[in-house]
């Protein structure tokens, strides 16, 4: 090993640790960086104490900067040298980080947790202060304690690191600390983010699509496919179902009064989407439902689609603004995909009057020609479903 | 009968056998520069010219091939070239004060150009159509005046395979106005309908290979010697400088074997044979059934036809057809993409209800009978199957 390299420092939250387990946690946070940064050679991620180390070449370091940045949990980061604790070589990276960006303003800010080195934190700072006065001299360069151009980080552990890049990580907790659970997938742009929020809370993915072809298309497909690859960027991989959904939709068109036909086509949807949650040890069903955005999201419509499932629903985007979730659909990038013009199974068979206000019994009722073989046809749709590991 | 049924030949064609058999020798022994000083590269210099001879013969075009046709990419760059070539070359004054004339059905590649114009403050008129796409020779003679800069008509309709009066519009045209640039695309036309730019007056075409069993990638224009344009590419000087770039000579000796698969009389009696077998056993089918454009063979192309199929989605007979291994389209392939759907539906009149159930069927040089009867069967039984959901059509 040279005596210099560069690594990024990875910080995750302390506060978010309380009450969970720690090294469970943080060990989860391990394998999902590794999982992230799986396509990068020469990435290799250590634990130390209070922080994740990433060992990486130069030439891929802006790549893993981009996939850690993006991992649940972490809450910040910096592309660092890292070097032996020794003074004469910590004064030489600081002068090459100070010479990164031109600055009037600076400050040295020093972290010690290696209390066998023979100098204080402010005694580091003071010291290293001088060195970088004397880099510049003559050039007018100050120290300023408060609102500095910049701060140039020293860390001195095991071993040295210097940085003054921070980078904002996406916080939340590491996906697979809260369970399983099974999202409901359209090419729409709500159920993508729905997917998002659930595993910025931990959540592990499964998704479920519905594909009706002819009415939807070969295109329709991967679409939700690109999304699902998309969303693998910050959920790590997992696994899309795809349910053949042709026959149970338009046997439902067929018999079903047509007023009906959207929220009991949404309660199959939850009814599959459950069967494949259980094969796959899901907790719980994710949605993209917002309340009143559609006629199928009313406190009514959502009571009977949800009172099919004995699962528990997650919905994440219950409260929000369609605004709201558009821009975090342009913020996680799957916004672009999600408005190509192909259709998805929740428009292509829209009642011209479609029931609003739903009574669960009377929805009971315009189902029941269904249910003769409904299990059957649940059965079958479950067993022909495709599965595309993303 | 092949495998796959392939019914979308205005989008693209599969290549003619002769065509690849062509291109690979070219690939093996053809590879030289044609810009090179040494004898090979001479060869293929020449060779490029021959092609260009035939080319021009087929649209019989007069005077030094070698100096009116141009190689380029495809439709889309020869509009681009012929269409801002000629405009950018003018004084902006001139421009400003002048008025550039087309039609509501034409392809993207020529509406966006003129809507690109539009936008800059340039005057367009937008020519409209009658129910069968066809441009009113009355409507023409109003538009063009003595400040006419441009006229672009496109000659056969990608949907419709409505075929322009070329050369009476050329007499019109230039009868008002002699100094107008008078372009047509004639992608869907070329090797389809007859064309003919001498009597047409026309003084720009463009053409393209992968509408007619050649390759994609390889395209041409025809520019009546005289006419000044600015070119898009600059660079090495080839083409005279109008088209820089080193010459895509595998694409050009597939293109002129395309021309020659297209020369056969046989070839053009089996697409009316299609068109007609298409338009009887459909609207004998099914009821609440057009079949789009004009009926006479004078006005139409045999290659390419539009058929409305009221209480059904195109899209979703499509798909359904897809399934079954039978290709078709709902509209252009090109503007699949963009979100404006059904200009050419809107433009002729169309009723929402058939504009949404529009497919088209196209033809080209390796359709078989077979093809094209296993083809309209299957259509039939998909329509049918899917008119069960008529109500559902938004």
């Amino acid at each position: 090993m040279e005596n210099k390299q560069h690594v990024i420092l990875v910080r995750y939250g302390e506060i978010a640790l309380k009450g969970l387990n720690r090294h469970t946690f943080i060990d989860l946070l391990v394998k999902n960086i590794r999982g992230a940064l799986s396509h990068l050679e020469s990435a290799q991620v250590e634990k130390i104490q209070g922080r994740i180390i990433v060992h990486i070449d130069d030439h891929e370091l802006n790549q893993g900067i981009d996939a850690v940045s993006r991992v649940f949990g972490v809450v910040s980061l910096s592309p660092a040298t890292v070097l032996p604790s020794d003074m004469t070589a910590i004064e030489a990276a600081v002068v090459e980080e100070a010479d990164l960006r031109p600055f009037d303003s600076f400050k040295i800010c020093v972290k010690r947790s290696d209390k066998r080195f023979p100098m204080t934190s402010p005694e580091i700072a003071r010291h290293l202060g001088g060195v970088v006065l004397k880099h510049y001299d003559g050039q007018g360069k100050k120290v300023k304690m408060k609102g500095a151009d910049r701060e140039i980080w020293v860390e001195v552990r095991e071993s040295a690191y210097v940085y003054s890049d921070f980078i904002q990580g996406r916080g939340g907790l590491p996906v697979g600390c809260s369970g399983k659970a099974a999202l409901l997938l359209s090419g729409g742009i709500d159920s993508p983010v729905a997917g998002y929020m659930m595993a910025k809370r931990g959540v592990k993915l499964e998704a479920v699509y519905f594909h009706s072809f002819p009415f939807t298309s070969e295109r329709a497909k991967e679409k939700v496919v690109d999304l699902g690859r998309i969303l693998t960027r910050y959920t790590g991989h997992f696994d899309l179902h795809v349910v053949p959904f042709t026959d149970i939709q338009t046997k439902i068109v067929e018999v079903c009064p047509e007023r009906q036909t959207t929220i009991i086509i949404r309660r199959f949807m939850m009814r599959i989407a459950e069967e494949i949650a259980k094969k796959t040890n899901c907790l719980s069903l994710i949605t993209g439902e917002s309340l009143g955005q559609v006629a199928s999201q009313t406190q009514e419509s959502l009571a009977a689609t949800g009172g099919v499932v004995s699962m528990e629903v997650l919905r994440p985007l219950i409260g929000m603004d369609k605004q709201e979730i558009v821009e975090i659909a342009q913020d996680i990038g799957t916004f672009e995909t999600s408005i190509l013009p192909y259709e998805d199974c929740c428009t292509i068979f829209v009642p011209k009057h479609p029931e609003t206000h739903p009574n669960r019994k009377k929805i009971a009722q315009g189902e029941t020609k269904m249910m003769d073989d409904a299990e059957e046809m649940i059965q079958k749709a479950v067993e022909e479903t495709e599965t595309i590991h993303l | 009968m092949n495998q796959i049924c392939y019914l979308d030949n205005a989008a693209t064609t599969q290549p003619a056998p002769q065509v690849i058999n062509r291109m690979m020798t070219s690939f093996q022994t053809e590879y030289f520069n044609p810009s090179a000083m040494y004898e090979p590269g001479l060869k293929e210099e020449k060779r490029i010219q021959a092609c260009k001879q035939h080319l021009g013969q087929r649209i019989h075009a007069r005077g030094d091939m070698d100096q009116q046709i141009i190689y380029t990419s495809g439709g889309s760059e020869g509009d681009n070239m012929l269409i801002r070539g000629i405009l950018d070359h003018m004084r902006p004054d001139v421009l400003r004060n002048g008025t550039i004339v087309t039609t509501v059905i034409e392809h993207p590649a020529v509406r966006e150009i003129f809507q690109d114009y539009e936008n800059q403050g340039v005057h367009v008129i937008w020519l409209p159509v009658d129910q069968e796409g066809l441009v009113s020779p009355q409507d023409l003679e109003k538009a063009v005046t003595d400040k006419t800069l441009l006229v672009s008509i496109m000659g056969v309709n990608n949907e419709l395979g409505t075929a322009q009066p070329l050369e009476e519009f050329g007499r019109i045209i230039k009868s008002r106005q002699p100094n107008c640039f008078y372009h047509s695309d004639f992608v869907q036309g070329f090797m389809k309908f007859p064309i003919d730019v001498e009597k047409a007056q026309l003084d720009g075409l463009t053409l393209c290979g992968h509408k007619i069993n050649g390759p994609k990638g390889i395209g041409a224009v025809y520019l009546r010697k005289g006419w000044p344009i600015k070119p898009l590419i600059f660079g090495g000087g080839q083409e005279r400088g109008l088209r820089s770039g080193t010459e895509n000579v595998q694409g050009i000796v597939g293109f002129d074997e395309a021309v020659r698969v297209w020369e056969s009389d046989e070839v053009h009696q089996s697409m009316f044979r299609y068109r007609h077998y298409v338009e009887k056993t459909l609207t004998e089918a099914l009821d609440r059934v057009k079949i789009l454009g004009p009926h006479d063979e004078q006005s139409c192309s045999p290659a390419v036809m539009s058929v409305a199929i009221e209480g059904i989605r195109g899209e979703v007979l499509l798909h359904a057809c897809e399934a079954r291994q039978v290709y078709i389209s709902t509209g252009s392939a090109c503007s699949t993409h963009k979100k404006e759907k059904h200009q050419v539906q809107r433009a002729i009149g169309l009723s929402p209800s058939y504009t949404e159930g529009t497919i088209r069927i196209s033809f080209s040089a390796t359709t078989t009978f077979d093809d094209v009867k296993n083809g309209v069967k299957v259509i039939i039984e998909e329509a049918e199957k899917l008119r069960k959901f008529e109500k559902f059509i938004k």
